[in-house]
């Protein structure tokens, strides 16, 4: 199913131009952070993706646009208003997984962080 | 999952509607800093939580090796608040539970050889979590 919504902050958040709409999963438009928000948890938690993710370059547009492929591609957790993804196993077997919280009813991106099984109630 | 009774003493809010955040707790006399979501604490509350973390990779040889003094200790990192390096004795294999002083850290399923338990281990938390009971 496909919808679209105006994106109330696209003249703060329009960083990388994309259209000033946005699209629930199923579509193939662009999700974003509201506001400056996504400058602010790509500051608190691209490092641990770095680290998971085995890569030595991340910014912000490669930030957001994974962000994107969780959510075009991940599972929807309704209880944490969100879609995840599996990254990669830790040295100790931890299994961790991209995490995309959601907010304006499913317009935007409120987080994207690392969790793990556990802190997802996968086991 | 072991259940603690802490104190809330600041919340330093990321997100309010898909509630995000960093939270200031004292546990056992000591104050520590833990990231929450979804976050349903408030300030000052004493509250039940459960503690849960990212690892960051550490080599086998550093994780039975490091903690020569035998130390049961959390020690949070100068650049981030609530990234931790940790000293503690394993207490159990299945799961995996390490005693850190004020905190036990259960840390998966990944060793089978009993004659572990009563080591003293070293290990890195590259985010502490703790959420509410």
């Amino acid at each position: 199913m496909l919808f679209f919504v105006a994106n109330v902050n696209a003249a703060k958040s329009d960083f990388f131009g994309e259209r000033d709409v946005v699209a629930a999963k199923g579509g193939t438009q662009f999700l974003k952070f509201g506001g400056d928000e996504a400058v602010e948890h790509f500051g608190k938690h691209a490092d641990q993706i770095m680290k998971v993710t085995g890569q030595s370059a991340y910014n912000l547009k490669n930030y957001v646009n994974d962000a994107n492929w969780i959510i075009q591609n991940g599972t929807y957790s309704s209880k944490l208003n969100g879609y995840y993804s599996f990254m990669a196993n830790g040295s100790k077997g931890q299994s961790l997984f991209g995490f995309v919280g959601m907010k304006n009813g499913g317009s935007t991106i409120s987080t994207f962080h690392i969790k793990s099984a556990a802190q997802l109630g996968l086991k | 999952m072991e259940e603690y009774i802490v104190s809330i003493k600041e919340i330093d809010w990321l997100d309010k509607e898909n509630p995000e955040a960093e939270i200031l707790f004292e546990i056992s006399g000591k104050q520590f800093w833990a990231f929450c979501h979804p976050c349903y604490f408030k300030e000052g509350e004493i509250v039940e939580a459960y503690f849960s973390f990212i690892e960051e990779e550490v080599s086998e040889s550093a994780f039975w090796a490091e903690n020569k003094e035998q130390k049961k200790e959390v020690v949070p990192s100068d650049s981030n608040r609530c990234h931790y390096y940790c000293y503690g004795e394993l207490k159990s294999i299945h799961p995996v539970v390490i005693d850190c002083g004020a905190i036990d850290l259960s840390f998966g399923d990944w060793i089978n050889d009993e004659r572990m338990i009563g080591s003293y281990v070293y290990f890195v938390m590259a985010r502490l979590d703790i959420g509410r009971v």
